[in-house]
């Protein structure tokens, strides 16, 4: 090749590459990157007025969620004075029964039993996960924790709890979570448990020594 | 007709690559380093380096290829790409007992494909991309323009 065409192919390797770079910049720019707020509800786990909120995105039939549960908690455990913790629903729609586990957590949340529905999903995640009718499994947990039957029942029907669990799902795709678990601390973001372990538990140290 | 068929081939080969890049590009990063995770295959020290590079270089070669830009050279570089995507696929499955929930190949937002039909693209993308490898000439690209067509064009287009 002669050196002219040379000079071509990098003038216009570099104008094709350097497009592209500012077109992903630009869309890059567009998306929304901030931290979720908290709400509080029967969903969280910790001091109100701890100066550290972890926020969840969690999938009751995903076993990688069902991992983290015990990451986080050891998390809590470790800094109780420090941290809350906030669940927000997130079924996946590769997991045909989580949407049903997330409305029976939502409604012992309105019994505030929410933590140890929570507890119990993630305990029993193989044994509802496969279950004929997952309803019933669910209803006798809800006997075993000594939960209003009668109203439990009738929140699993509602569609105003399917609402709310979509709602707290959209919230997360509006924070561009796209796997299970998604951890915030403030605008960072971690996704799994071994992130979170490995690069969180740093962040709550200098949180703690920042003092905020 | 052929012409028409093989530059539809290089479209498509091309804007499946950039979609693909595109999505892992503009969401955030943690995303995508968590679906390579999944893959027990990838060795972890090579995650985050390969988390930040992949997605470039699906979007620039599958530009590449539409525009014509060192076309056989983008042919070659994607079609290994998916067929290294089947052995990773294949491998995880076969001898690691692993197959993940999503392929991730779109960074998990918008296009949902499942493992066995993103393994069927990849095939046919392999057997394409190579076909359009091994063709010495191609209709509509840069490298016509820039080496000036005709004989020329021929003997020296990369």
């Amino acid at each position: 090749m002669d050196r002219k065409i040379i000079t071509r192919y990098l003038l216009t390797g570099i104008f094709l590459v350097g497009s592209l770079v500012l077109t992903v910049q630009w869309a890059r720019s567009q998306q929304e990157r901030t931290s979720p707020v908290l709400r509080q509800d029967f969903k969280t786990k910790g001091r109100i007025e701890a100066p550290i909120t972890i926020v969840e995105y969690s999938d009751f039939q995903c076993p990688a969620c069902r991992a983290a549960a015990q990451t986080a908690q050891k998390i809590l455990s470790q800094y109780p004075k420090d941290i809350i913790f906030v669940f927000r629903h997130f079924p996946l729609r590769g997991h045909p029964i989580s949407m049903i586990a997330h409305q029976a957590a939502e409604c012992a949340a309105e019994q505030r039993q929410f933590w140890p529905f929570h507890d119990r999903l993630y305990q029993d995640q193989a044994v509802w996960g496969v279950a004929l009718k997952p309803a019933e499994t669910f209803l006798q947990y809800a006997k075993e924790m000594q939960l209003d039957l009668e109203a439990f029942a009738a929140c699993l029907a509602s569609p105003e709890v399917t609402a709310k669990i979509e709602a707290e799902k959209e919230e997360g795709n509006a924070h561009a979570v796209r796997a299970t678990p998604t951890f915030f601390i403030g605008e960072e973001r971690f996704v799994g448990a071994i992130e979170l372990e490995k690069k969180g538990i740093p962040l709550i140290e200098e949180l703690r020594k920042r003092g905020s | 007709m052929n012409r028409f068929f093989w530059f539809f081939v290089r479209a498509m080969i091309g804007g499946i690559f950039i979609y693909s890049g595109f999505t892992k590009l503009i969401e955030p990063i943690e995303n995508f380093r968590y679906l390579l995770n999944e893959y027990t295959v990838f060795p972890k020290a090579l995650v985050p380096a390969i988390t930040i590079v992949f997605p470039w270089l699906e979007v620039v070669l599958g530009v590449f290829l539409i525009t014509g830009y060192l076309t056989r050279f983008s042919a070659l570089v994607l079609t290994g790409f998916s067929f290294g995507f089947v052995f990773v696929l294949v491998l995880s499955r076969w001898i690691l007992g692993i197959w993940p929930d999503s392929c991730g190949c779109f960074g998990e937002s918008g296009l949902k494909i499942t493992v066995p039909q993103i393994l069927m693209i990849d095939t046919i993308n392999v057997l394409l991309g190579f076909q359009l490898f091994r063709m010495r000439e191609h209709w509509l690209t840069l490298d016509r323009w820039l080496c000036g067509s005709g004989r020329l064009a021929r003997k020296q287009a990369p």
